[in-house]
């Protein structure tokens, strides 16, 4: 904070999305390259990675949050601060592409805007037999959002790079915005408004 | 005179480490005549009172946790329970939201609330803010203060009832009192006991307000830069403004009568009963600080600090008469006897890239920093949005110790190190070369290991140096400092555990014993894991896969064969030490009847000639005197078999690993002989 230019950039990426659809596993593969067969719920997680995103050396933070609803309850303190999101479902179980409404709303709640940087993501593409959810419906929701669609594998490390990249190139435009002048969208002002609401 | 120390000191391990001597004696010279009297009272205190405070305890923790746990709004907020229900229906949680939020309102303005009024009664409190939201208004007068700075401000330490203050900024090794306090004590203990007029002399003002600042922003605070006089007045500053004295409002006449009462026994046993009674985090508090002036005082040579110069100058601080103050000095070590000064370690700093390397100090330090997590969540939940950094940063590290633990767990287990750690040595001289052989080549797989989870723990800590963002450029400087000491934490945490290990030897005795009675429970969990490390070792190409999945069949067949055995001999030495415990029972009986007819004889033989009497006693005495000695021979014997049966189980597992490792091995080659 106090050398802000020699410090890289800090982009905080939010994992969200039902249990066991490969949060975890997405991120695991994307910060150690390992993929692990056996399914242990997560309550929360996070990991901090350097990454060249074009050229430019930053900081990746990803939160991995729990999706199994017991641990639902701290969800809000950590999309609270949060930058970017991939909202993640498996292509192979429709009540994980059904629950990724609620989390967007959860999320456009807490961030308090529509245009918070966020990925769809459609993971598993690699059990493509398997497959619930059509290609069609995934996008068209995506459409409405107004976000991108990307289907991942976290076991063959498909698309794994790309949608962890495309959000922190997201959330990087996204801040360049917010630091022209006479523009305090975003955090801050969501922030003021909440505490205004827990005033009156 | 002397009579009490070695008392203090054992409860008190490192207390006269830096000025030995000196002041060990001086604390009794006020009331030595009444020592005596005391110790055998305070006997029979501790277990009463002991049995109350557990109790109270758990009342104290749920009613304490219940307020702010994220948990606790599992049901509120978590819009369906399993994963497989449809809809979230969110109006009904943006209901409960509201008035979760809600509750946080009245929280705070209960704490603003008790701020204002000192005299505040704290179940009438409560009832009252569950009931109305009138509290706003009161909200808002006391909020034209400082508007300027964000929520932490609005959740101070200082000036807050002490149940808040800890519950806000408590010590994450369990002990249920705020930071601060925790702090100063160390930080004088340490290095402050011999300055002369402590808590007498004042500090710099002007840090001291620092300080208070510091903690009530929950910010970093190196107390061991600051002068003694100014962490004795940051402490004295806290308590001065404690809305409640720490006694309370309701019990501290009732102190004051007690502590007027001549009769040293009677006044120790009422002191010892109001205590019981005070809230839970009054009376961790209060215990800390008296067990803490008690070592001031016992130090008044070098600090001219005596335990009624004591009472004089925190007198008042307390808000209590001066004699009170120094009533409960004396009476400390048996009011308190079950409170142990130990110094705070806090959790490491999340930016700190040494972790703890054995499994014990991880474990121990994943406890400390989800007990911070937890209160960071719990400050958020209540409208602290400062802390979202630090609540990532925890998490964050938190995560890395748990990576560490599994994958040094795995480690661990491949090489089986807890069962050898011990007889490894005997090993050497009992078992043959074929043994440690076979133990080299499972160890090389495994070590490789642990390279890996170190490379992967310094990637991270790679990843970090330099970055902090949340922390600025300053975090760097500590980074490469704690780099180049990779032991800090372990130092840091070995004289708390040798401190632990001096002060509870019965505890250390019972585990010990423990670990007597289960070694079944150690040689299965220890001797099951080995097979999945040979499974990752080899599970590279298809064919060792299959070799690797007869080798685990072989490998657990062999392992049961191993357990039934052992659990045999387990049954047969408790069958043992039954037998042997029986004849320690007759061997009282025998004595027992002995000394009977022992005291019947001279009854019923009146008649008999006084010589003959007095002979018989003697004969008695002696043959008594013999049983005694047998029986301490024999219980010896019991401890000496507990012994035994230890290292023979740890023996034969020893060899019966060997002999697993050689027979899979042979199996293996015959197999891929006939293929
Ligand atoms: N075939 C296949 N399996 C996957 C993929 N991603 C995850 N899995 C498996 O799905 C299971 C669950 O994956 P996790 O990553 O633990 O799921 P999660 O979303 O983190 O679940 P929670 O932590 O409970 O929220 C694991 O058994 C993974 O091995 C994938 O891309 N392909
Ligand atoms: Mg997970």
């Amino acid at each position: 904070m106090k050398k802000p230019n020699q410090q890289p950039a800090l982009h905080k990426v939010i994992m969200v999305g039902s249990g066991g659809v490969g949060k975890s596993a997405l991120t695991l593969q994307f910060m150690y390259d390992e993929f692990v067969e056996d399914y242990e719920p997560t309550k929360a997680d996070s990991y901090r990675k350097r990454v060249v995103l074009d050229g430019e050396e930053v900081q990746i933070d990803i939160l991995d949050t729990a999706g199994q609803e017991d641990y639902a309850a701290i969800r809000d303190n950590y999309f609270r601060s949060g930058e970017g999101f991939l909202c993640v479902f498996s292509i192979t179980e429709d009540d994980s592409f059904q629950a990724t409404q609620e989390f967007r709303e959860q999320i456009l709640r807490v961030k308090n805007d529509e245009n918070i940087p966020f990925l769809l993501v459609g993971n598993k593409s690699d059990l493509g037999e398997k497959r619930k959810v059509p290609l069609s419906e995934a996008t068209g929701r995506a459409t409405q959002w107004g976000v991108p669609y990307v289907e991942t594998s976290a076991k063959t490390r498909a698309n794994v790079d790309k949608v962890f990249y495309d959000l922190m190139r997201e959330i990087r435009s996204r801040k360049m915005e917010d630091n022209k002048p006479g523009n305090s969208r975003g955090k801050d002002k969501s922030k003021r408004k909440k505490l205004k609401c827990v005033i009156l | 005179m002397d009579f009490e120390s070695p008392d203090v000191e054992r409860e008190f391990p490192g207390l006269y480490l830096s000025e030995s001597g000196s002041g060990k004696r001086s604390q009794d010279s006020d009331f030595s005549d009444d020592a005596h009297e005391r110790s055998t009272k305070k006997d029979l205190l501790i277990g009463k009172r002991k049995d109350k405070k557990e109790s109270k305890k758990d009342l104290g923790y749920a009613a304490l946790e219940g307020e702010s746990s994220p948990e606790e709004d599992v049901d509120v907020k978590s819009p369906c329970k399993s994963k497989k229900s449809k809809s979230f229906k969110f109006p009904t949680i943006k209901e409960k939201r509201e008035k979760s939020r809600e509750k946080d309102v009245k929280e705070k303005d209960k704490d603003k609330e008790k701020e204002k009024d000192k005299d505040v009664d704290r179940d009438k409190e409560k009832k009252k803010e569950s009931k109305s939201k009138l509290k706003l208004k009161d909200k808002k007068k006391l909020k034209a203060g400082d508007d300027s700075t964000e929520s932490v401000e609005d959740m101070p330490v200082f000036g807050v009832p002490i149940s808040v203050a800890t519950e806000r900024s408590h010590c994450h090794d369990g002990v249920e009192i705020p930071v601060l306090v925790r702090d100063c004590i160390d930080h004088v203990q340490e290095c402050g006991l011999g300055v002369d007029g402590i808590y007498k002399v004042a500090g710099v003002k002007s840090k001291v307000q620092n300080l208070r600042r510091s903690y009530n922003k929950r910010e970093m605070v190196k107390l061991g830069d600051y002068d003694i006089p100014t962490v004795t007045s940051l402490l004295k500053t806290f308590l001065r403004e404690l809305p409640e004295p720490l006694l309370t409002t309701d019990l501290t006449p009732r102190f004051e009568d007690v502590a007027t009462i001549k009769e040293f026994a009677v006044r120790e046993h009422e002191l010892s009963s109001l205590i019981a009674q005070l809230p839970l985090c009054n009376r961790t508090c209060i215990s800390w600080i008296i067990r803490h002036l008690e070592n001031v005082a016992a130090n008044e040579c070098q600090n001219k600090m005596g335990i009624s110069a004591l009472g004089t100058v925190l007198g008042p601080v307390l808000q209590t008469t001066p004699r009170l103050v120094s009533v409960l000095v004396i009476h400390s070590s048996a009011l308190f006897a079950n409170v142990k000064l130990v110094r705070y370690v806090p959790p490491l700093s999340a930016s700190c890239t040494s972790l703890p390397s054995s499994r014990e100090a991880i474990a121990a330090e994943l406890v400390k920093q989800e007990s911070l997590l937890n209160q960071i969540h719990a400050e958020m939940n209540s409208g602290c949005t400062i802390r979202s950094d630090q609540l990532w940063e925890v998490q964050r590290f938190i995560t890395l110790l748990k990576r560490k633990l599994r994958s040094l767990e795995k480690a661990q287990d491949a090489t089986n190190q807890a069962a050898d750690k011990a007889p490894i040595k005997s090993n050497q001289q009992s078992a043959g070369p074929s043994t440690s052989t076979a133990k080299a080549a499972s160890v090389s797989p495994s070590v490789d290991k642990i390279d890996f989870a170190l490379q992967v723990a310094s990637e991270e800590s790679c990843g970090k140096s330099g970055s902090g963002s949340g922390n600025g450029s300053g975090n760097d400087a500590a980074d490469v400092a704690v780099k180049e000491d990779p032991t800090e934490a372990e130092r840091k945490s070995t004289p708390k555990d040798e401190a632990d290990g001096v002060i509870s030897n019965e505890h250390v005795a019972t585990v010990t014993s423990a670990a007597h009675e289960q070694p079944s429970q150690e040689a299965t969990t220890v001797l099951a894991p080995p097979p999945t490390s040979e499974q990752t070792d080899n599970g590279s190409s298809p064919e060792s896969e299959e070799k690797s999945t007869t080798l685990l069949q072989i490998e657990h067949a062999e392992l049961l064969k191993l357990q039934n055995y052992l659990v045999l001999r387990i049954t047969q030495e408790l069958e043992e030490i039954e037998a042997l415990q029986g004849e320690i029972k007759t061997a009282r009986i025998i004595k027992s009847e002995l000394s009977g007819s022992n005291s019947k004889q001279p009854n019923s033989d009146a008649r008999v000639p006084l010589e003959v009497t007095e002979i018989s006693t003697d004969e008695a005495n002696t043959e008594s005197e013999k049983f005694k000695k047998e029986t301490n021979d024999l219980s010896e014997q019991v401890a000496q078999s507990m012994q035994d049966r230890m290292n023979l189980v740890r023996q034969i597992m020893l060899e019966r690993e060997a002999c697993i490792r050689l027979r899979t091995q042979l199996r293996i080659n015959q197999d891929t002989e006939t293929k």
